[in-house]
């Protein structure tokens, strides 16, 4: 039984850190406090598809689109790390090239309206790029529609979307079939 | 004699070979070619949550494209589940031109009884006399009055979830309590009753501890946690398998001895004494060959797995494969029918949920061609489904970003159900698998050379499945409504592969008797999906489940009295 006793002690150290700081920290902090302990998986990315530039611009586009609310957003998800993951290991060549360029458009459109990279526009000047993207449409998918998806499952599976954002248990324990809505709050993230 | 009785394979049939024999006090010899799995210590990708796995349960997918071509066709090959499912690049065969077959496997201890979806119906005499009936197909040997017993015997052990429905298609079992339907489906079910005289829509019936009995927690078995992840192993050994049940009570006789990493390559003949005197296997790692000796051999290697074994037995006796005088032995290869039915929105019931994934669905048994032939397509088909709400991977292409963007996720979607059929294949004796003339494995077996396509009957009710199941769900209130049937898929991919040494009455048409006898060799019997002469439309396990258990029990009192 070393696997579930071992959940079971992280969830249960995860209980008691709350308990100790009075629940006033909220889990994220909770969450770079363990890490370490297997909270955090730490990806080791192999033949980086990104510069640390690139990884930052996709860092803030993925925090637009998914910011901190009452919740964490995407960039304590970490989920440029899992974009530039999925962009360098799960790609096939033309794949992360397509994407490589849709990235570089990105900064392409931004100096073309506003002459300067994205990461140098103002939060107005941001917002009106990633509206006229989001609003493009294609015949196949647009870089848009797919980096959102990205960002989307990158966000809903990481632990602060599954958890926080949204309800997620691991054990849930006899299933019941028909209850107010209420009494779990929020969309089940599996 | 080293054992009183071989059993070839150990997943769902070899498990009740190994239990039943070694618990009628016989020295049982399991035979498994893939690796040894322990139950709880082995089940490496449970408990590990979404983003403890690299690419979030996703097999990594440069490994999937050049190492799992095949299995990573099925729904349930995960990075969690992966490591019970074949690397096809190391165990090939060979596909017809034009006729892809897609042969979804996993080679270890418990085979696919650890990965199987676990829904458990009993045929009925519907199924039985179906052949006979419409000339398809031999006369299955046996009847529902054969079987009743062996049904409630493996269903009290295997622990089956479900609720008595009272339908002549689908027989009532020995069930442990249902599990609860939903919301929507409480009222849907309300509704098919309204709407229709010949359906209805029941919880499906599945091989869950809903309520354990002591049978089951004497084993260390405990109750259904509804996570849903079965096919990564389940510490609780809620859900039946090989591991979790039959093994362990095998175990307990002291009469059990498993050989893992032993591929069979062959059963001896003894022309002689016209008796098999035992299995050749070849050993996984050193590839030396050895040959294990017993009264008795059951195969129970799966279906595709058996037929293999046997077409590769030959002797003086048996030039096309072992007890194969008839000749029909790997053929009329059937599958279920599979990939088309429809689904649709349920309005309403926004302020209702459900807790905990439910590792069943809802199941609309057979309602076509029950009071003779009333269709233009022989057999029938039953469905799979359920309800539940839209949740965030459906709303992939919303427009949008900001707070409100990513807020509109955590209210949950509309009420979703879909129905997937789930049709009767016929036997067709053109649908085969034999040895490839040269293609050989890594231990010098001939490779399976697999040639079935669906046929125009299969074709015809594909369409209806697609067809009545988008009336039904309009019918029953459903807006939205959309039918599919994906015209890109072909036989093998319902993964209830079955039928290719068939049971019959005459020794000129079929491989097995009455009793899963070989009609040609008397010690020898097959158990598994092999051994089906007609596909029916359920979920197969329970029946070989039920077909072992009863064999064994005929085997041992032949083995008495010294027949065999």
């Amino acid at each position: 039984m070393t696997k579930i006793d071992d959940q079971l002690n992280r969830r249960e150290m995860l209980k008691q850190v709350a308990t100790m700081t009075g629940g006033a920290v909220s889990a994220s902090v909770i969450l770079g406090v363990m890490s370490g302990t297997g909270f955090a998986q730490s990806v080791d990315i192999k033949d980086a598809a990104f510069s640390e530039a690139q990884l930052n611009l996709v860092s803030e586009m993925a925090q637009m689109i998914i910011p901190d609310t009452d919740t964490p957003g995407a960039k304590a998800a970490g989920v440029h790390d899992y974009i530039h993951l999925i962009v360098s290991e799960w790609y096939y060549p033309d794949e992360k090239s397509n994407f490589m360029m849709g990235l570089s458009a990105v900064d392409e459109r931004s100096n073309g309206a506003y002459g300067k990279d994205f990461l140098n526009c103002s939060d107005t000047e941001r917002h009106k790029l990633m509206t006229d993207m989001d609003n493009e449409m294609g015949e196949e998918k647009t870089f848009f529609q797919e980096f959102k998806e990205l960002t989307l499952v990158g966000y809903f599976t990481s632990q602060i979307g599954a958890e926080e954002e949204l309800r997620y248990e691991a054990i849930p324990g006899p299933y019941e079939g028909c209850i107010p809505f209420e009494r779990v709050g929020r969309t089940w993230a599996t | 004699m080293d054992f009183d009785v071989i059993v070839v394979g150990s997943g769902m049939s070899g498990g009740w070979a190994a239990k039943e024999f070694t618990e009628k006090g016989m020295k049982t010899l399991v035979i498994e070619r893939g690796r040894h799995v322990e139950h709880i210590d082995d089940y490496d990708g449970e408990n590990v949550d979404p983003w403890e796995m690299k690419f979030r349960d996703k097999v990594d997918r440069k490994t999937a494209d050049s190492a799992h071509e095949i299995q990573k066709q099925c729904y349930a090959f995960l990075d969690s589940t992966k490591q019970f499912f074949v690397d096809d690049s190391e165990h090939p065969y060979s596909q017809e031109d034009g006729k892809p077959f897609s042969w979804i496997r996993g080679y270890h201890l418990g085979g696919r009884s650890l990965t199987w979806h676990r829904q458990s119906y009993r045929l009925s005499d519907l199924d039985f006399e179906a052949n006979k009936k419409d000339g398809h197909g031999v006369d299955w040997p046996i009847r529902y009055k054969d079987m009743k017993k062996w049904y409630d015997h493996v269903e009290i052990f295997a622990g089956i979830s479900g609720s008595r429905d009272g339908l002549a298609q689908l027989p009532d079992g020995e069930f442990l309590p249902p599990m609860e339907m939903n919301c929507v489906e409480i009222e849907l079910k309300k509704r098919m009753d309204e709407k229709y005289e010949d359906r209805k829509l029941i919880i499906g019936r599945c091989a869950h501890l809903s309520e354990p009995q002591k049978i089951h927690t004497d084993l260390g078995r405990g109750t259904c946690q509804a996570r849903d992840q079965c096919q990564r192993g389940c510490s609780f050994g809620a859900y039946f398998s090989s591991q979790s049940a039959t093994l362990p009570a095998a175990r307990l006789t002291e009469n059990l001895t498993i050989v893992t990493d032993s591929i069979a390559h062959s059963v001896v003949y003894d022309a002689k004494s016209k008796k098999a005197t035992g299995v050749r296997v070849i050993d996984a790692k050193t590839k030396e060959a050895r040959t294990y000796e017993a009264r008795v051999i059951f195969m129970c290697a799966s279906t595709l797995g058996t037929t293999q074994v046997l077409l590769n037995s030959v002797s003086e006796n048996f030039q096309n494969g072992f007890a194969n005088s008839s000749g029909v032995l790997g053929h009329y290869l059937m599958d279920h029918l599979y990939a088309q039915g429809a689904r649709g929105i349920m309005p309403g019931y926004e302020d209702r949920y459900y807790h905990g994934r439910r590792a069943t669905g809802i199941y609309i048994p057979r309602f076509k061609n029950l009071n003779g032939q009333e269709e233009k397509y022989y057999r029938g088909y039953g469905f799979q489904g359920g309800a539940s709400r839209k949740g965030w991977k459906d709303g992939m292409n919303k427009r949008g970003f900001g707070a409100d963007y990513k807020e509109s996720f955590n209210r949950p979607g509309p009420w979703t159900f879909n129905i997937a059929g789930f049709g009767e294949m016929l036997p067709d004796y053109k649908n085969m698998a034999t040895l490839h003339k040269t293609k050989k494995d890594q231990w010098g077996i001939p490779q399976l050379h697999i040639d079935c396509a669906y046929g125009e009957n299969d074709r015809t009710m594909r369409e209806d499945i697609r067809d009545v199941s988008v009336r039904m769900l309009e019918n029953l209130g459903l807006t939205d409504v959309e039918g599919y049937l994906d015209e890109s898929a072909f036989p093998g991919i319902g993964i209830h592969e079955m039928g290719t040494a068939r049971m019959g009455h005459d020794p000129d048409t079929s491989v097995l008797n009455a009793h899963n006898q070989c009609h040609d060799v008397d010690n020898v019997f097959i158990t598994d999906g092999s051994s089906m002469t007609s596909s029916a439309c359920q979920n197969p396990s329970l029946t070989y489940m039920a077909l072992t258990a009863r064999a064994v029990d005929y085997a041992v009192t032949q083995m008495k009295s010294n027949v065999l």
